[in-house]
């Protein structure tokens, strides 16, 4: 056996692997992404809706007014009961399925980095949307008021979804308020929203969640976060340099400091989760070391995302 | 009551540097230089947990500065160990003392408890007395042999004083204290001087007085004259409690082969210092073969009642009181001599090894015969053809007879100036230029204006002979009648060997390292008619002078064994051709390049280690002649050690020092900043929170 050289064993670049991997994909094309809320589709979709229509599936009964179309009539009941019955099918129709991801300086971080994450994962359930023919938007909070985003259906729409994610660029301080609020005003569509931020924001996130809660879609947060943020590496009398602002906190990281900061961060995650729940807002803490499909198929589907 | 007390070891400069690291640790943690920048996504959580601790914001400084805390211990306690902490039994009384080193041979035997030299030893004990002093107390070191050297001059500074000590080395030489002791006694005793080279210096510090304290094992040359004054002497006895049972050689020489018909023989003594005889293995080794190997039982001490009585401490009582057992010891080389070609060393060697290895080897050169190289100027004298012309005489030296004319011819000029003459006889007549050889004037004087006629003499009454020179030995003049003599006057360090009523008649003087003897009087008067002037030939005295001056000033000895040299002594080397430069190579094999002095000999000091020197052309491998090197010291090879010491009139007891040593302390204090230094490093890097 030739040997291997220990260059090859190096940790691979996992920025230039594929986004989503041919295994993920076929794991995903048997899921299907769930609303707690049944909204209005402006096109025939895959899904049933609450609304009564023309579908194959049989809804219920209803006696017959004048005005009601004749095709629907049970001819076999008006036959055994003499009294005419109208029969209900279910409506099948499409879901807007948007996703947001936080694209500020401090999702650049992490091995692999949050950014990177947040694009497997909304690539992920991106796809689910659009095995099922739902209209599926994933929009960077860039704060950009003409968003570049596509609006996406269909199987065949993957390639411009994944093109679109793999040039999602970090960009300069966005607060996360404005850059909501920009979404809000240009899109007005029910759906399922996904944000997938590290809700780093020195301003604060709450203020953008009302944005959303206040638009009633079915909101699911997915919390970010890296293994150095969760536990973090350092030692010493440092100079803790902030990404986005350049601000400065000097610490000198003991065991004390270290606990105190877990401590803090565990406070700051309740008080996301608390919030959350508080406005119907799906809240989910993931750590980058968590695999995406284990994400997916385990995590979210006990929150009820997707099935 | 021992209280704590300090040990200055830096100078002030390094106190200076030490003084500075403090204020710049705080200045380190205060300019904070140590932060390091790290990137992070965002201050946000970490500034919030900092805001956390800030409620207790005192102790958290406290915490914060933790490991300033922990350095500034830690550096200050190797600071405090740097002051060497310590309390120690008792300390000296006085504040003036002299530790004088016996460095002699005998210092270098092995007999004390651990197994070291008892100079080693001596060093210890010494290290101890330093500990001991008050920071305020001076001392001074002087170690010596035969000779003295002031190692260190008073000083308080501990760590040099104890640099010194150490820095003595062990000699090969033998023991005289007397001018150790007038060293010592300089700055005690006013109007001396502890620089004695030194012609101002007479008072180099205020008449205090000092402690002496004397480390040796009392093996050494009596005191004759000496007063202590203000020194109070100490005397330390080195070495083991019992005498150490040593077998040396303490004598070994080879017999002056005129006086013994013949006959080469090599004398020799063993000295047993040990109680019990002893029997011990010799061999005789000439040019490195075994010759002679033999088993010899040497007696112990001799016993003495008092001898017999051990003191308190199981010292022997009164060890001068007992000689040493000795056992003589011949050795015939006739045959060797006979067949000699070439100086060859000899070796004599005790198998069995002791406490005292220096004294288990003796060496000697035999030389082969070299007769003296005589040429005697004269137009006639029978007396000196006579006394030439004898047997004895034959065996020293060859005679040539020449008349003056010689001296005018080109071979006489050459030979003299190369010294290939020993000796030249100049009977009535002188030389146009001093030759480069000793040289005998009979009725004439040299060619030099050193030399000067005081007055002419008839009759000439001898009254005294100087029988103490070498070429005077058992020429008796007295009843010698000299008629015609003169007066004679020579260059400054002149010696006069025979005297008349009216002043010197024979004289011997230098000459840029050679001698030259003017005789008074002529043997023969040549005025009108060849009358006798003296009836010496007649005497005695008149052969015996003729053999002293060929041996003493025409080096014309049978035998050229050297076996006289002592370790430290300067040898006068005549190689046997009149070399400009040669090569003395010593027993460890190093070789040391001379250059010759105006009369062609060589002065050769560096004899500090005894054994076979040999002497060749410089750059030559060619073994000109050997010459030895022996200690051959009773005293030294006696390892009793003596319980007292007489120095003068005085006698001083000796003391075995048993107090206790000092206690340090700054081990611990090391030991400590080491366990700090080590919490430091684990809370820096564990993250520990205490």
């Amino acid at each position: 056996m030739s040997k291997v050289p220990i260059a090859k064993l190096a940790k691979p670049n996992l920025e230039k692997e594929p986004l989503l991997s041919p295994a993920l994909l076929a794991q995903l094309e048997r899921m299907e992404l769930v609303s707690r809320k049944i909204f209005r589709g402006r096109m025939k979709g895959e899904r049933k809706s609450r609304r009564k229509g023309q579908s194959v599936e049989f809804a219920d009964f209803r006696n017959y007014v004048a005005g009601d179309d004749l095709r629907f009539i049970d001819w076999n009941m008006y036959a055994r009961l003499d009294k005419l019955f109208l029969k209900l099918f279910l409506e099948e129709e499409d879901l807007h399925f948007y996703t947001l991801i936080d694209v500020s300086p401090s999702m650049q971080f992490g091995s692999p980095t949050k950014l990177r994450y947040a694009k497997q994962l909304a690539g992920a359930l991106g796809y689910i949307g659009l095995c099922r023919a739902d209209r599926v938007k994933i929009e960077a909070l860039d704060g950009a008021r003409n968003s570049t985003a596509p609006v996406l259906r269909g199987r065949s729409s993957l390639w411009r979804l994944v093109e679109y994610l793999e040039n999602l660029e970090a960009q300069s301080t966005v607060s996360m308020t404005e850059a909501v609020k920009a979404f809000c005003l240009r899109n007005t569509g029910k759906g399922i929203l996904v944000l997938i931020t590290d809700l780093m924001d020195k301003s604060g996130y709450e203020e953008a969640l009302k944005y959303l809660v206040a638009r009633d879609l079915d909101i699911y947060l997915i919390h970010v976060l890296s293994q150095e943020e969760i536990d973090p590496d350092i030692t010493g009398d440092l100079k803790l340099v902030d990404c986005e602002d350049r601000d400065i906190a000097e610490v000198s990281v003991s065991q004390r400091l270290i606990d105190r900061y877990k401590q803090t961060l565990a406070t700051f995650i309740e008080q996301a989760r608390d919030f959350s729940s508080r406005r119907g807002i799906v809240y989910t803490m993931t750590s980058t070391e968590r695999s995406v499909d284990r994400l997916v198929s385990r995590y979210l589907r006990q929150r009820g995302l997707v099935r | 009551m021992n209280w704590i007390n300090w040990i200055n070891t830096l100078q002030w400069y390094q106190w200076l540097v030490l003084g500075l690291v403090p204020p710049l640790i705080f200045l380190l943690y205060f300019l904070k230089l140590r932060r390091m920048p790290v990137e992070v996504p965002s201050t946000y959580l970490w500034k919030k947990t900092v805001e956390d601790m800030h409620v207790n914001s005192i102790w958290q400084r406290l915490r914060k500065n933790l490991l300033l805390l922990l350095q500034l211990i830690a550096l200050m306690l190797l600071i405090l160990s740097v002051l060497r902490p310590g309390c120690d039994g008792q300390k000296l009384s006085g504040d003036r003392f002299i530790f004088l080193v016996d460095k002699s041979a005998s210092m270098g035997a092995t007999d004390t408890e651990n197994g070291s030299t008892r100079l080693d030893e001596a060093k210890d004990q010494i290290y101890t007395l330093i500990d001991r002093m008050k920071s305020s107390d001076a001392a001074m070191v002087i170690s010596f042999s035969d000779t003295e050297g002031v190692d260190q001059s008073y000083t308080t500074n501990k760590s040099l004083l104890k640099r010194k000590v150490k820095s003595i080395k062990q000699t090969q030489r033998g023991s005289d204290m007397n001018r150790a002791l007038v060293a010592a006694s300089g700055l005690a005793n006013p109007g001396r001087t502890s620089d004695r080279s030194s012609q101002s210096d007479v008072q180099v510090a205020e008449a205090m007085p000092a402690t002496m304290y004397i480390f040796s094992d009392g093996a050494i040359k009596k005191i004759p004259r000496f007063l202590p004054g203000a020194l109070s002497p100490e005397y330390r006895p080195v070495g083991a409690l019992e005498p150490a049972d040593n077998v040396g050689i303490t004598a070994f020489s080879i017999n002056d082969q005129l006086d013994a018909g013949g006959q080469v023989q090599i004398f020799s003594r063993l000295q047993n210092s040990g109680l019990e005889e002893k029997t011990v293995g010799i061999s005789l080794y000439v040019d490195g073969e075994l010759e002679d190997a033999r088993r010899i039982v040497v007696p112990g001490r001799e016993a003495s009642d008092e001898f017999l009585q051990l003191g308190d401490n199981n010292r022997i009582a009164n060890i001068e009181q007992s000689a040493p057992g000795g056992v003589p010891l011949n050795f015939d080389l006739t045959a060797i001599a006979a067949g000699l070609e070439d100086a060859t060393p000899i070796r004599l060697q005790i198998d069995e090894e002791d406490v005292y290895m220096l004294d288990n080897e003796a060496f000697c050169v035999l030389n082969p015969a070299r007769l003296a190289n005589v040429l005697i100027v004269t137009d006639y004298n029978e007396a000196l053809e006579l006394a030439c012309d004898t047997d004895r005489m034959k065996k020293i030296g060859e005679y040539e007879f020449v008349d003056r004319d010689f001296l005018e011819e080109k071979e006489y000029k050459d030979n003299a100036a190369l010294g290939v003459y020993d000796l030249i006889i100049f009977d009535q007549c002188t030389p146009e230029s001093m030759p480069a050889c000793n040289t005998i004037f009979i009725g004439a004087l040299p060619k030099s204006d050193d030399w000067s006629i005081v007055e002419e003499t008839d009759p000439t009454t001898i009254i005294y002979s100087n029988i103490n020179h070498p070429t005077m030995f058992d020429v008796q003049m007295s009843n010698v009648i000299v008629s015609k003599g003169t007066v004679l006057k020579g260059p400054v360090g002149s010696t006069s060997l025979v005297d008349s009523v009216d002043g010197s008649v024979m004289m011997i003087g230098p000459r840029l390292g050679f001698e030259d003897l003017v005789i008074g009087f002529p043997m023969i008067l040549y005025d009108d008619d060849t009358t006798i002037n003296t009836d010496w030939q007649k005497h005695p005295s008149f052969p015996f002078f003729m053999q002293n001056i060929v041996v003493a000033l025409g080096s014309g000895s049978r035998f050229n064994a050297t076996q006289a040299n002592k370790p430290g002594q300067s040898i006068k080397i005549k190689p046997l051709f009149p070399y400009a430069e040669i090569d003395v190579v010593n027993p460890k094999n190093n070789k040391l390049s001379l250059k010759a002095n105006a009369d062609t000999t060589f002065l050769f000091s560096q004899t500090d280690q005894s054994g076979i020197y040999e002497v060749r052309e410089k750059g030559s491998d060619e073994v000109d002649q050997m010459f030895a090197v022996n200690l051959l010291d009773r005293l030294e090879s006696d390892l009793g050690v003596r319980d007292e010491l007489a120095l003068g009139y005085e006698k001083v007891e000796g003391k075995v020092s048993s107090e206790p040593a000092r206690k340090d302390y700054w081990t611990l204090l090391i030991l400590g900043a080491l366990v700090v230094i080590s919490i430091e490093w684990y809370i820096y890097n564990r993250r520990v929170f205490i």
